[in-house]
């Protein structure tokens, strides 16, 4: 499998800034299926898209990451991509780092990857979302015994396998916690590689506060009883 | 009719004219059997509970073996709250799995037509 047939998936909403500077970067790595999945954005996110040469998939109505991430992977599905990727919109992920998810993939027989933020010493993370995401990794090994450091990562790389199996039910970020239950569930290979982050100002007033994150664990415990 | 307190009088009347909202919103189609003859029994209680306050609260009291009278219509009326909040959190659930599925497969569809007109 070539990394041009691997197909990148990129939920957005009201990313209009950053969007195309993702998708030329990518191109960039090698990878030519782009894919955005406007999430019901008020800006030009999907004019900017389109621009920058992306197959543009639009959400009428703003429903939240996870419904834009099971979009792509929908497409993956439809489009029978042999391995797919997400990865932020904000830019606050380095896509030269996509050869690192897809290595996992191809060469070690992961079917889902996580790219992790705190293997790489280097990465400077605020501390809320150091808190943020340790008690979001709590929640997650409370429903799933495979314990992984860095729940709430955006970047993953995903096999075939993984595509086909995977169907996600939560809109919000409780989809980065569902994900990692259900691969658990379906006996899927979870592994984690280091990767880069970049925070700017604009992903720290946009990404998951601590507000989020108690949404996040009465979404999934709502989920687990009445599923 | 002698020694009716005015709430004795508003909530039947009040209670009436929503059974009489009740039944016309069946004749018009816009509500099922079941939903008129489940809001008729809820207005009729209502009503029964103005007119007959003791003789009813004495009864729900005795059925449910709570001593006070008091007690046992803040406890059913508690539940029948508690009931419709469950009821309404469900639907509301049920509806934004809709409306999700809705707009996933009209983006998919869009996609779709978009590729096949190209």
């Amino acid at each position: 499998m070539s990394t041009e047939e691997v197909l990148a998936i990129i939920p957005a909403y009201n990313e209009e800034s950053t969007i195309a500077q993702v998708i030329n970067s990518l191109r960039e790595e090698g990878l030519s299926r782009i894919v955005v999945v406007d999430d019901g954005s008020s800006d030009s996110t999907a004019t900017e898209a389109a621009r920058a040469g992306a197959k543009v998939l639009r959400h009428i109505m703003n429903r939240g990451p996870g419904a834009a991430t099971q979009t792509g992977l929908d497409y993956a599905r439809r489009t029978s991509a042999p391995c797919a990727v997400t990865i932020d919109a904000d830019y606050q992920h380095d896509p030269k780092d996509v050869e690192l998810l897809l290595d996992a993939v191809r060469e070690d027989g992961a079917d889902m990857v996580i790219g992790n933020r705190f293997m790489k010493g280097t990465n400077y993370i605020p501390g809320s979302r150091v808190l943020y995401n340790a008690l979001a990794n709590v929640a997650t090994y409370l429903f799933s015994p495979h314990w992984v450091s860095d729940t709430q990562s955006g970047y993953k790389a995903f096999s075939r396998k993984a595509i086909e199996r995977l169907r996600l039910s939560h809109d919000g970020f409780a989809f980065c916690s569902e994900i990692i239950i259900k691969a658990q569930r379906a006996r899927l290979r979870i592994a984690e590689v280091p990767i880069r982050v970049n925070y700017s100002p604009e992903t720290i007033r946009k990404g998951q506060g601590l507000g989020t994150g108690v949404r996040t664990l009465a979404n999934l415990v709502q989920g687990y009883i009445l599923k | 009719m002698n020694g009716l307190e005015i709430y004795q009088i508003v909530v039947p009347v009040i209670a009436l004219l929503f059974l009489a909202y009740t039944v016309v919103m069946y004749l018009r189609g816009r509500s099922s059997a079941f939903e008129m003859v489940s809001w008729m029994l809820i207005w009729g209680l209502a009503i029964l509970l103005a007119l007959l306050p003791d003789a009813v609260t004495n009864f729900i009291a005795d059925v449910f073996g709570i001593k006070s009278n008091v007690n046992a219509i803040i406890f059913l009326g508690l539940g029948i709250l508690f009931f419709l909040q469950f009821h309404l959190y469900m639907l509301v659930r049920r509806q934004n799995i809709i409306i999700t599925e809705l707009v996933r497969k009209l983006a998919l569809r869009d996609e779709e037509g978009r590729s096949g007109n190209s």
